[in-house]
């Protein structure tokens, strides 16, 4: 490997390296676009690099990335605070956002169950979840990847959730849209079974 | 389907190599340690997306180098054709591009390119532990089964879940039944799937491989194929698992293990009602081991409706010596072969010559390696 005889310039390749998905190439192509870049632009690069981290927290109450606590979707009166969807990262707030069909609040657990990686129910917010189920709350929306952690820590809260009583719902899992039915295996196509609405 | 080229550079003693194939049988020949299973590796490769012969893929960088790549040129009926390159870089893992197109997983790639290989190693398949025959099937399944394949990885990934628990579970059990119970929810689920997709495939795999066999030794001999899970019938039934695996409870978290599941399911040929794993000599063995592969070879057909390749690797000429029980008759049926024999003067049964196109292909790579020409990636 070569080395830049710029110390700086060497120190911010190998910043970016540590990146995820970026190598010492993408790394090396970063670096020279910065470096003929305006000084302005530079700057406000940084600053934002500076803000997100000083100014970005956890919601209290639902975890989500936010800048102000409770996080705007909390706050928010004219959302149905009856119904809670429980993500596994804050990132897919997002998509459930963008279909404007969810007008319900969150809960961002932090993870999934997978003990391989030493994460137990302990290290999830699984206790901070339980403390927002009051009577207020009627329907709590597992929306944990269809994978098999996911899949576990799902079946997990169930357990968990049953005794009180509320009404807890999973994401239906099925056929795609656009989907064929002839190419779906017989397990989603079971499940997407069991899941049929009446019309 | 058939393989037209393949471009090999840096893969175990290839620098940079092209071959370019026929259709029917092509006979790679040359003197012992010259590369010709190094070929068969490589086509095995860019069908398979991993080697017939190792789990470590750096194993086939050669020294002085951080890389190997692959390209195959494959034609598909009626000249559709379609290119696959795998790259394997140390310390970044394999890439797989179709067409120049990257894939994320294996599993987009396996089944595309059908392949069956036939290698010495094989005999294991009768011979050997049970995981050897669950492998042959779970090979078969892969290749034919679009969801077999990510079944089984799910299967594998909640038993290595469960097991973390029940080996935590031998110091301190705080937590425990919590803790397991969604995941022996999952073990019932997969198990089921699994199951029930074995059972239907040894039932149609036996239709093709039993007239095969009998073939092959003149109705001399029968084999049947009997398949014990240890997910048993009554175990579809939700219940009488979760009771069962109470049972075993104590027994799974000594061991630290998960004790059903295909896992642990027992595969056996039968040769007229006693075990030929047992009892079978050598040459039944290797005869029940080419119907399989032979039998393999049309079970993929008739899924696929696309001929798969067939690799022989260093094996013709112990089949030649039963070719008196009509073999031939089934090579003629075969697609493209690829055959690899350090006989340098084989010369392949004149039978076969009137059905297939016969092609020759000398491999000789003793001439060392400068490592100037060896490169590095960046």
């Amino acid at each position: 490997m070569r080395f830049y005889s710029s110390g700086s310039l060497e120190k911010l390749i190998s910043e970016f390296s540590k990146l995820p998905g970026i190598g010492r190439k993408s790394a090396q192509r970063l670096a020279f676009y910065l470096l003929k870049q305006s000084k302005e632009d530079v700057e406000t690069l940084a600053q934002a690099l500076i803000d997100v981290k000083e100014k970005t927290h956890y919601c209290s109450v639902c975890f989500n990335l936010t800048e102000i606590d409770p996080c705007p979707i909390c706050r928010d009166v004219t959302r149905d605070h009856s119904t809670i969807c429980v993500m596994e990262e804050p990132n897919e707030i997002l998509a459930i956002e963008k279909t404007g069909m969810y007008h319900g609040v969150y809960h961002v657990l932090g993870g999934v169950l997978s003990p391989l990686d030493g994460v137990g129910p302990d290290n999830l917010r699984i206790k901070e979840l339980l403390s927002r189920l009051t009577a207020e709350v009627q329907e709590i929306i597992l929306a944990t990847n269809p994978d098999v952690e996911g899949e576990a820590t799902a079946l997990y809260l169930q357990q968990l959730i049953k005794p009180l009583g509320k009404k807890i719902t999973r994401l239906a899992r099925g056929i795609p849209a656009g989907g064929d039915l002839e190419f779906v295996d017989e397990l989603t196509l079971s499940r997407a079974l069991e899941g049929r609405n009446v019309l | 389907m058939i393989l037209k080229s393949i471009y090999l550079q840096q893969f175990r003693n290839y620098l940079k190599h092209d071959f370019t194939f026929e259709d029917g049988v092509n006979v790679i020949y040359g003197y012992n340690g010259q590369g010709k299973t190094n070929l068969l590796e490589a086509i095995s490769y860019t069908c398979i997306t991993k080697s017939f012969r190792t789990n470590t893929d750096a194993e086939a960088i050669p020294f002085h180098t951080n890389f190997f790549k692959i390209t195959s040129h494959f034609i598909f009926d009626p000249s559709i054709k379609k290119d696959v390159t795998v790259e394997y870089i140390q310390g970044e893992g394999k890439r797989i591009y179709i067409d120049g197109v990257r894939v994320q997983s294996a599993s987009e790639v396996v089944g595309l390119f059908p392949i069956i290989i036939l290698t010495p190693e094989n005999e294991a398949i009768t011979y050997g532990s049970p995981s050897e025959r669950r492998r042959f099937l779970d090979f078969i399944l892969s290749q034919t089964d679009k969801f077999y394949l990510t079944r089984i990885q799910d299967f594998r990934r909640v038993v290595r879940q469960r097991n973390k628990i029940l080996f935590d579970a031998q110091n301190n059990r705080y937590g425990f039944r919590e803790k397991i119970e969604p995941w022996n929810l999952e073990l019932y689920e997969l198990n089921k799937v699994i199951t029930n997709k074995r059972i239907q495939f040894i039932r149609d795999f036996q239709e093709i491989f039993r007239p095969i066999f009998k073939q092959l030794t003149l109705d001399q001999e029968d084999i049947s194929i009997s398949y014990v899970p240890s997910f048993k019938q009554e175990f579809q039934e939700k219940e009488v698992f979760l009771h069962e695996l109470e049972k075993i409870l104590n027994l799974e978290i000594l061991r630290g293990n998960t004790f059903i599941g295909p896992h642990r399911d027992e595969i056996s040929f039968l040769n007229n009602e006693w075990d030929l794993r047992k009892y079978g000599s050598r040459g039944q063995h290797r005869t029940a081991v080419i119907a399989l592969k032979i039998a393999e070879y049309f079970y993929v057909y008739q899924i696929k409706k696309e001929k798969p390749i067939f690799l022989l690797d260093d094996v013709y000429t112990e089949i030649d010596k039963i070719r008196e029980k009509n073999l031939t008759e089934f090579f003629e049926d075969l697609g493209q072969i690829f055959l690899t024999t350090s006989d340098v003067d084989l010369k392949i049964d004149s039978g076969l010559e009137k059905h297939k196109k016969i092609s020759y292909y000398f491999v000789d790579t003793t001439q060392p390696i400068p490592h100037t020409e060896l490169g590095q990636t960046e």
